[in-house]
């Protein structure tokens, strides 16, 4: 499938909304600029994509050489173990030597089951994935003690299994005229797994927009002392135009805010325009997860908290005092800053 | 059998934390500073639970050198029955797959592990793939967060945290579990159980004991430097005598940048 001697890239990838993923645009960006430095291939894996299977073709738009579609109709319930079987499999077939993976649950699990069975080293979690010019080594780097430092690892091998970081790397950007190979391919019975079996899935509660994808995100932390306070955070976000919440690691801890409320390194990445963070500290390990917000803005009675020195604009304030005030301030001018902002 | 690791406490203070000149440490200013990691406690509390429902042996591992047996003590206060330190210059931390490889040599002399319970990931270097790489070298299947847990008859009933869902996983036995800080509080050691930990014998496994040659597995990560990333921003804190007054001029900065 690749011509002789061809390094093959290989990335995971996944539809939301009808589209090519952000996850998988942002590795396609990074997978273009690997291939490049190596004379390679990108080939692109789909596994039972809720979507028409046609539509993964566009991928070949965003620098995909080839697509594989693999589907399995009437299937929902296939799990991660039955996905690292199918990529086992086309690892082998295209002679795919780097593998690239969302920072997802199930990108992130795949990665290193296929990774460790290959012997491929395997490191999760990169912002920054590169080739180095003078050796050819594939150089990443991570947020190691959560967040509060970085490492740059060189990798001394030809292969790897790697994540990334949502949000680390621009999306790569489309182009009609470009040309490729697409396969649609049925999974064989006997490739299923059966060590881990689905028995259920039970959706969390939602309600306004996705956190990852809300323009607004208003997010508490340890100082919210309460359900009742999260409820408050609620009206502002809604207040703000269909803004979200979010919630650090102590809220989630408390029970205060559900799991996927959580920002930061073990839960979401998100870049809102404005980040509102509400009596909580700026731990390191939440930053990780807001640092790529347009405006950042703190309310905490703590003038020596460190989500001080990452916000724009900071309010020295018992949050029980200043969000009711905030909130009739917005809500006094429904025009929405009309009259002269230029919009 | 539950894998720990001690860490650089990671509550300690941003002006505490500092690089070590080779760039490739982190100081640890001295022992009290390391504990176990939250979601490696919470690990040993759900293995304690296992033990108190329906019976079992736990059994403590971890590798490393300073602090380990200070963490070891802990979970064997808290209830678990052995603890293993694994411990050699010749381990290197920078692979995990390597880190991983030792583990499982490890979980293999120890013999006849039901369930291999891990946390989610560790504290300090993040690698999250340790428990992937113990289910790999066993052979077994890993499953990750995990936020509960029912030991059937050759099963585990586990309920997992995937994005915006819970999925609910039946998991053939053996297994390696990654737990995540939603399965529950860990309980605090009682003064008996300190006492009674203190008393018990810890196991150390170097490489020969495991059987592990140097070289056996190759090394490929390497740490080329650590850095501290420069994000800061300079903030500009809102002024006024009055939460209304503060209120205000907060909506008004908003609606200059747009953003309101």
């Amino acid at each position: 499938m690749s011509r002789e001697g061809r390094k093959i890239v290989l990335v995971w990838g996944e539809i939301e909304k009808n589209e090519i993923g952000m996850t998988t645009l942002e590795l396609l960006n990074v997978a273009q600029a690997l291939v490049r430095a190596l004379d390679g291939e990108v080939h692109v894996i789909f596994v039972n994509p809720k979507t028409e299977k046609e539509l993964c073709g566009q991928a070949i738009f965003f620098g995909a050489d080839t697509v594989h579609v693999f589907d399995m109709p009437g299937r929902s319930d296939l799990t991660w173990e039955t996905c690292v079987a199918i990529v086992q499999n086309l690892v082998r077939e295209v002679s795919a030597s780097i593998l690239l993976f969302p920072h997802t649950l199930t990108g992130s699990q795949v990665a290193c089951q296929v990774g460790f069975s290959f012997g491929f080293p395997v490191v999760l979690d990169c912002v920054q994935i590169e080739i180095e010019e003078s050796s050819g080594n594939l150089v990443v780097t991570r947020p190691v003690y959560g967040g509060k430092c970085y490492g740059i690892y060189t990798l001394l091998s030809e292969s790897a299994a790697i994540t990334l970081h949502p949000k680390s790397v621009s999306p790569a950007r489309k182009e009609e005229s470009k040309k490729g190979k697409v396969f649609f391919r049925e999974i064989r019975e006997d490739i299923l797994q059966t060590k881990v079996r689905l028995v259920d899935v039970i959706p969390f509660e939602f309600s306004g927009p996705k956190l990852e994808d809300a323009d607004v995100v208003v997010c508490g932390g340890r100082g919210i002392g309460g359900t009742e306070g999260f409820e408050q955070l609620k009206e502002l976000a809604l207040a703000l135009g269909n803004g979200a919440v979010g919630a650090t690691r102590a809220a989630v801890n408390e029970g205060w805010a559900s799991q996927e409320k959580l920002i930061g390194i073990s839960g979401k990445t998100v870049a809102p325009k404005l980040y509102i963070g509400v009596a909580l500290s700026g731990a390191c390990q939440h930053i990780i997860g807001m640092k790529g917000s347009k405006i950042v803005v703190a309310v905490n009675k703590d003038p020596e908290a460190p989500i001080f020195r990452f916000a724009h604009y900071g309010v020295v304030e018992d949050y029980k005092r200043f969000l009711p005030a905030f909130l009739q301030t917005i809500r006094s001018r429904p025009e929405k800053g009309g009259e002269n902002d230029g919009r | 059998m539950v894998c720990v690791k001690q860490v650089l406490d990671p509550e300690l203070p941003m002006d505490q934390f500092q690089i070590h000149p080779d760039k490739k440490h982190v100081f640890i200013p001295n022992v009290s500073a390391l504990t176990i990691t939250d979601y490696d406690e919470v690990a040993v509390e759900a293995a304690i639970r296992i033990k108190e429902k329906i019976g079992a042996k736990v059994i403590v591992l971890t590798m490393g050198d300073r602090g380990a047996t200070k963490v070891l003590r802990h979970c064997m206060a808290m209830g678990a029955d052995e603890g293993v330190l694994v411990s050699d210059s010749a381990f290197t931390e920078e692979d995990r797959a390597i880190t991983a490889y030792v583990l499982a040599r490890a979980i293999e002399k120890i013999g006849d592990v039901d369930l291999v319970l891990c946390g989610r990931q560790e504290a300090d270097w993040n690698g999250g793939v340790v428990h992937y790489g113990i289910a790999h070298f066993l052979g077994v299947p890993c499953c990750v967060p995990v936020k509960a847990m029912e030991v059937q008859d050759r099963i585990i009933r586990v309920q997992r945290i995937k994005e915006d869902v819970i999925e609910i996983l039946d998991v053939s036995l053996p297994c390696v579990l990654g737990v995540d800080t939603e399965y529950g509080e860990p309980r605090l050691p009682t003064t008996k159980g300190i006492l009674e930990a203190s008393r018990r014998p810890l196991l150390t496994w170097n490489s020969q004991a495991l059987g592990v040659e140097p070289g056996h597995i190759k090394k490929n990560v390497a740490l080329l430097e650590l850095f501290v990333p420069v994000l800061e921003v300079s903030c500009e804190f809102i002024q006024g005598d009055t939460v209304e007054e503060k209120a205000k001029l907060l909506a008004k900065k908003l609606r200059e940048n747009l953003v309101l």
